[in-house]
């Protein structure tokens, strides 16, 4: 899964300006792992993914991506294990990582290491703004509501 | 009034303050205790529903982008399949919950009754869509049970052995009870403990399922546990002289 689209949010001197940053989306939920790789792509990222932690650390070795989308609860290796090994990798350990969870707290996104937290459900329109915040290192702006309403969290 | 008569009132108005009122510590201790085991079974259902109802928010935000030409196109079908199978998921998961709630807490009418067991395997054996199928039964052989709780638990077990399995239910008497033996894939090693927050995820509703089952197995004088890779329920048997189908 790929796009070439340009999008905000591309950290400076990470790679050439007109291309878009790479996120990796781990979740063991494969309609969550296919919707959120959907709508990032149609935001303009690309995106690759993992189904558990193991898996996550190929694709950071292989892929280096600008960006992270983890789930804590999975099988094999979970969210934080992955997270903890993550940031024991001198060349890894800068990569931002969204927590986006149906369990945990922000303080269980802290003491991992984790640069910000989604609890699920949450709309589209605040997982980019998340999304974008952390790839940009600034706080994430007020929960942006879409148009009609339709993003109530 | 005497002071004396005033004590003996109040006394008898408030046994618990009595000296050696020990039965209001155990019960509070027991309330904590199931309190405490609700709370955290309700922890589970509730990390259980974020998954799938993140994913029908998503979808039907996604169908919403899409233009009404792309909506009835292939993409729109897949979105919406998505959202469907999401909002399914929730409802199971409510119901059951709801159901394992009104078990545990505020209880439900149980309507014994004397079941033949061989109809409601089969029947929840069709609902759960189970390709291959033998059932052995015991001639003749009843349980006491409340029919619409009983298939509930049967479909929930057979829909879980059935995937992906043949499914062999045997049914015999064992021990002055009616015994349900159900082969089908193999359960997980703790299939049926106790749910609680630190569960594992389960994107199916099958430990939630099986929970109930238990909780409906316990609920009917029953019990459902694992014997040599299959589920093993236990009904009682009608009493002696009761009609046995």
């Amino acid at each position: 899964m790929s796009s070439n689209r340009p999008v905000a949010g591309e950290r400076e001197g990470d790679r050439e300006a007109s291309e878009a940053p790479l996120v990796l989306v781990i979740d063991d939920d494969g309609d969550i792992r296919e919707l959120v790789c959907e709508l990032l792509e149609e935001e303009g990222f690309r995106v690759t993914s993992a189904r558990d932690g193991m898996e996550a650390l190929r694709r950071v070795d292989e892929e280096r991506p600008s960006a992270i989308l983890l789930d804590l609860k999975m099988p094999v290796m979970d969210g934080a294990t992955f997270a903890r090994v993550l940031r024991r990798q001198p060349a890894r350990c800068t990569i931002p990582i969204l927590v986006i969870t149906a369990d945990g707290t922000e303080a269980d996104a802290e003491a991992i290491g984790a640069t910000g937290f989604l609890q699920k459900p949450f709309g589209i329109a605040r997982l980019l703004s998340h999304l974008k915040a952390v790839i940009d290192g600034r706080e994430p702006s007020s929960p942006e509501r879409p148009a009609e309403g339709m993003d109530l969290y | 009034m005497a002071l004396s008569e005033l004590e003996r009132r109040v006394s008898d108005a408030t046994p618990d303050d009595r000296p050696g009122g020990d039965p209001e510590p155990t019960a509070s201790a027991a309330g904590a205790s199931a309190g405490s085991q609700r709370g955290e079974l309700l922890g589970f259902v509730a990390h259980e529903m974020r998954n799938p109802l993140s994913t029908a928010l998503w979808s039907a935000e996604l169908l919403a982008r899409l233009s009404p030409q792309d909506r009835a196109g292939a993409r729109g079908e897949k979105l919406t399949g998505m959202s469907l199978r999401a909002l399914q998921r929730l409802r199971l998961l409510i119901e059951d919950h709801f159901l394992a709630e009104r078990l545990d807490v505020r209880g439900i009418p149980i309507r014994m009754e004397t079941v033949a067991l061989e109809a409601p395997l089969r029947a929840a054996a069709g609902k759960a869509g189970a390709k291959e199928l033998t059932i052995a039964v015991e001639p003749g052989l009843c349980a006491r049970a409340d029919r619409s709780l009983l298939d509930r638990a049967l479909e929930a077990i057979l829909s879980i052995a059935a995937r992906e399995h043949a499914v062999i239910v045997e049914c015999r008497r064992a021990g002055g009870r009616a015994i349900i033996v159900i082969r089908g894939a193999p359960p997980a090693p703790g299939a049926l403990a106790p749910l609680n927050k630190g569960s594992a995820s389960d994107q199916t509703g099958r430990a939630l399922a099986l929970h109930l089952s238990t909780r409906i197995a316990e609920s009917l004088g029953g019990a459902l546990t694992l014997e040599d890779h299959a589920y093993r329920l236990e009904l009682p048997l009608p009493a002696q002289g009761e009609n046995e189908g």
